[in-house]
């Protein structure tokens, strides 16, 4: 179980290091937008804007009613999905761009990625599909890779 | 044993997932008057903004208390948040336009009262 773990949390590293440092952009800039703006504006972080009144670890009120907009599964466990999503983006962006549990959050996010694509912003057309679409391409990346050489992930499975 | 424990865990996440994890509502009473300054031929006044009933694709119609001068509507919102972003419309044209939105605070009030001139912010 535990070298399991340890194989899902080891990152795939490119051959040089400068490969892995230009690889750190995309993990780092979306991580960043997640947390500071697409999920903290739906789910209580300490950087949610205050208007919004919302507590630690909170989702918002509207959240809930727009998932169970999507019908079936949504509509049974609204608060559950609108939880999840919003914690997916707005802790795993933090995840994201420690590079700590890659995968597991990059899975995370595309998971809910995939929803916002599917289920709310498919009859808006592609113009309006692409935010989602541009954090589900990034997420599949690092769900595959890992964080890289330069994340949390590789400091804690390095062999010594 | 292990298993029973987490599937209690398990459950006692997912009733707190369900129920207790969803920022609180209240009800709050809008009250909006809007004041029409020189317009004539006014055919229809609105509101548009952010949060239930309030819309920004659609107006909320709002109703002459002196025709052409000065019209009103009232809110029931259901909200967690402790103001609301709008702007009014009249003719189907929007105010204030490349400007912020005007601004509704009610912070710790159950109803609120909000006076504004059409296109002033």
């Amino acid at each position: 179980m535990i070298s399991y773990f340890k194989r899902f949390t080891s990152p795939i590293c490119m051959p040089y290091w400068y490969q892995d440092l230009l690889l750190l952009i995309p993990r780092v800039v979306c991580g960043y937008l997640l947390t500071s703006n697409f999920g903290s504006a739906k789910f209580g972080l300490p950087w949610s804007p205050a208007d919004a009144n919302l507590h630690f670890f909170e989702v918002a009120f509207w959240f809930p009613n727009d998932v169970a907009e999507y019908g079936g599964i949504f509509k049974l466990f609204p608060a559950f999905f609108a939880w999840s999503g919003a914690f997916s983006e707005a802790v795993g962006g933090i995840f994201l761009m420690l590079g700590l549990q890659t995968r597991l959050f990059s899975i995370l996010i595309c998971c809910t990625m995939l929803v916002a694509v599917f289920m709310q912003q498919w009859q808006n057309g592609l113009w309006n599909m692409l935010p989602a679409l541009g954090f589900v391409w990034v997420a599949l990346f690092y769900s595959v890779t890992g964080s890289g050489r330069f994340g949390l992930d590789y400091l804690l499975t390095k062999q010594k | 044993m292990i298993m029973k424990k987490l599937l209690t865990i398990s459950a006692i996440f997912l009733m707190w997932m369900q129920f207790g994890c969803v920022q609180k509502t209240r009800n709050v009473t809008i009250q909006l008057n809007l004041r029409l300054a020189g317009m004539k031929n006014i055919t229809q006044v609105g509101v548009r903004g952010n949060g239930k009933p309030l819309s920004w694709q659609k107006d909320l119609a709002m109703s002459p208390v002196i025709k052409d001068s000065l019209y009103t509507v009232t809110i029931h919102a259901i909200t967690g948040y402790n103001f609301a972003e709008l702007k009014f419309t009249v003719n189907g044209t929007m105010e204030l336009d490349g400007m912020p939105n005007r601004r509704v605070d009610f912070k710790g009030a159950k109803s609120v009262t909000y006076n504004a001139v059409f296109n002033k912010p």
